[in-house]
């Protein structure tokens, strides 16, 4: 009786967040600073374009969709990197950035962005889109770096808390390169950095959606597949060891996945803050699970919709630009963790 | 490419991924005919005239030898020629266009043609009355705050030209996508003072106004060469150097800078001449104090609402007080929340210069009203 019910809930919870989910995504296409009509807007995912001005349609089709499919797949991607990186360390504070893969993705931003001015007034990259391409290249290349250190270092160190500290030593010494970087820097080349820092989902261009959607789907992917082991490790490594699992195989798994949707969101959209860390939490609490196996699915979806959410915050048609998507994701972020907390000491001290 | 079964089939279904790259850079082959017309300064652009027909080509700040644009400027009172169609064309005179930058609507204004601005950016900064005008009418708005393109305002305007401002990182990839033809304006690389002023002949041609265009800029030149043919004789040249720390930083002109060669038109000594830097760089304060100690003067551009004075600036930094150029009060200052220095002088090096030689040789230009500079007082 009781699991019935509790199914019953989890059930009409997950129906209801798919289909908030699809309502953000639809008010994302709609939505913006210039007014287009919800028949302009269904005219062209439809592929009719009748009566439709080409200016709207540029401005669905290259801007809005795109970024509208950016947001909800790095916001999912994020959420369950994020999910995996607090089993696999046990602890309520990891998040995607928390190991310096972030940290890795500014470090090559900066190398290439800088760099730029500093060889002689010689460009790399010449310039504009296929520079663009650059800086997504440039930005998984130094996350992958990264991640690759951490494995190696992984399988040296014994135990999780010790991977952690290196992680966290790791991203403070890519920070400060990049720092130095910036000191020796033009002023126009550091302000370039700083936009890129800001985060956004309309890097994305139509033509690299394909490409994006690909590749955070196999994170995603691998991260469904991942359910049961990581249910496993929620006991500590020591049960999960005895329980016939190969922890150290199974870590280093978790650890590549993550890393790599943290690498390939951030070469697409920036560092995105707070979506990792927050959005497994509420999945959490919403849920009141701490099975994989309805916790995965939650944070793909939850995180795909809070980030959305962000985004159409961030250009609501009162505002004439855009804000800066990090700063949305925190400020909507943080509050969500605290009044986690809250609710949990409440939760602790009554039974107490 | 186009999607005519709508867009959700690429959701779910596209694997292919194409990169679409326009290859920016042709080979200027002078036939018969043609004629190559070279500016006289700017070094950034280059026309290639034959008959009615421009090719206007935008060259790399970047990439020696490569180009940004090449665009076919045709009459749009003639029909096109066959030859012309697979080209990039723009039909000219432009009817509307989105200037980005003051210096690209600076020069419109000049040539009579506010009418065809559409779009400008960072309007909260914008001191021009036409223009706040415009934007309060709402003739034309803003598409661009900080850096960040508001694409779907400009992608609304449906504008025949944007002019913009390349730089090497491709935050334009945005404006690429947007289909809307664009033209790089890269005229803040021109260190050389009358190389800036010259972009006006590009605008000249967009709009269908060649004669004006060069008229406008070679009286600027004339008085520009005449000012600085005052300073040939001058027996002693001041030593100056420029600007002041920022946020732990202090960027100074490059010794191959705008700003170094005016300082050498109006006579003056840089201290940093023989830096190679195009732009500004920073540097240590210290090797500055080192360098600039007994410089004679100190020029610094900033915007400020009340009067600027020294102890202002000794409230900055202490270590301010060490310039022999602070204790004499020989700083030059231009308040460029007073003056339109960031928008208007580079269409008037002239100006801007005729306000350093008053000031550093008072007696070549007696009766100078200043324009941008004055001594801190």
């Amino acid at each position: 009786m009781e699991v019935q019910k509790k199914f019953r809930r989890s059930f009409i919870l997950m129906f209801s967040s798919v289909f908030l989910l699809l309502i953000l995504f639809l008010l994302n296409l709609l939505w913006g600073s210039v007014s287009i009509s919800f028949n302009d807007v269904f005219a062209v995912m439809t592929g009719s374009y009748e009566g439709v001005s080409s200016a709207n349609i540029i401005i669905i089709e290259q801007f809005r969709f795109p970024q509208a499919v950016t947001a909800t797949f790095a916001g999912a991607g994020l959420a369950v990197a994020g999910l995996l990186m607090q089993t696999l360390f046990r602890n309520p504070l990891a998040d995607p950035s928390i190991l310096g893969i972030s940290a890795g993705a500014s470090l090559g931003v900066a190398l290439l962005l800088l760099s730029t001015g500093m060889v002689s007034g010689q460009a790399l990259i010449s310039f504009g889109w296929i520079s663009h391409v650059g800086i997504i290249l440039a930005s998984f290349a130094g996350a992958m770096l990264v991640l690759v250190l951490i494995t190696i270092l992984s399988k040296r160190l014994m135990n999780m808390v010790s991977l952690l500290i290196a992680g966290i030593m790791i991203a403070y010494v890519a920070g400060a390169i990049v720092g130095i970087i910036k000191y020796f820097s033009h002023k126009e080349d550091l302000h370039a950095f700083v936009i890129w820092g800001l985060g956004s989902f309309s890097n994305v261009g139509l033509s690299q959606i394909p490409f994006f959607i690909i590749a955070v789907s196999l994170g995603l992917i691998a991260s469904v597949l991942l359910m049961k082991p990581l249910n496993l490790m929620l006991l500590g490594e020591k049960y999960a060891r005895n329980l016939g699992l190969n922890v150290k195989h199974y870590q280093t798994i978790l650890l590549l996945v993550a890393g790599f949707l943290t690498a390939v969101i951030t070469a697409y959209a920036g560092p995105i803050a707070f979506i990792g860390l927050a959005v497994p939490h509420l999945a959490r609490n919403l849920f009141r699970s701490s099975d994989h196996k309805l916790l995965i699915p939650s944070t793909i979806i939850i995180g795909a919709a809070l980030t959305l959410f962000c985004n159409l915050i961030a250009r609501l048609p009162g505002f004439e630009g855009s804000l800066p998507v990090n700063s949305i994701t925190s400020l909507i972020g943080a509050p969500v963790v605290v009044w986690i907390i809250i609710k949990r000491q409440q939760l602790y001290s009554r039974s107490a | 490419m186009t999607y005519k079964n709508g867009l959700l089939p690429i959701l779910f279904l596209s694997i292919f991924f194409s990169f679409s790259c326009k290859s920016s850079f042709q080979e200027n082959k002078i036939s018969a005919g043609e004629e190559l017309k070279l500016p006289d300064y700017a070094i950034g652009f280059s026309v290639l005239c034959k008959g009615n027909l421009r090719q206007l080509s935008i060259h790399s700040p970047w990439n020696n030898g490569s180009n940004l644009n090449v665009y076919y400027l045709w009459p749009d009172s003639l029909p096109i020629p066959d030859s012309l169609r697979l080209e990039t064309v723009i039909l000219t005179p432009v009817r509307n266009i989105v200037a980005l930058s003051a210096t690209q609507w600076g020069p419109l204004l000049k040539l009579g043609m506010d009418s065809i601005i559409k779009g400008v950016s960072e309007s909260r900064f914008i001191q021009n009355e036409t223009i706040k005008n415009m934007l309060k009418s709402g003739a034309l708005i803003d598409v661009a705050a900080d850096g960040v393109y508001k694409m779907e305002q400009l992608v609304k305007l449906e504008p025949d030209l944007v002019l913009y401002s390349p730089d090497p990182m491709g935050i334009s990839s945005s404006l690429q996508r947007s289909g809307i033809k664009l033209l790089a304006w890269p005229d803040y690389f021109e260190t050389n003072p009358l190389g800036r002023a010259e972009w006006i002949k590009v605008l000249g041609l967009l709009v269908q106004k060649e004669v004006k265009a060069n008229q406008i800029f070679d009286s600027i030149a004339l008085s520009y060469n005449h000012l600085k043919a005052l300073t040939k004789t001058v027996a002693e040249k001041p030593q100056i150097f420029a600007d002041k720390a920022f946020a732990g930083q202090w960027y100074v002109p490059g010794g191959k800078s705008y700003m170094a060669e005016i300082f050498k038109d109006a006579g003056a000594n840089y201290v940093f001449s023989d830096n190679n830097e195009h732009a500004s760089f920073p540097l240590d304060i210290e090797t500055i104090l080192a360098k600039s100690k007994n410089a004679d003067y100190w020029r610094i551009a900033q915007a400020t609402d009340f009067e600027y004075s020294y102890e202002d600036l000794a409230r900055e930094n202490e270590l301010y007080r060490a310039f022999e150029a602070f204790k004499n009060k020989r700083i030059i200052f231009c308040n460029t929340a007073k003056t339109a220095y960031f928008e208007q002088s580079p269409m008037e090096p002239h100006l801007l210069l005729a306000d350093f030689i008053a000031i550093l040789h008072p007696e070549l230009l007696p009766d100078h009203i200043p324009v941008y500079h004055t001594i801190l007082r």
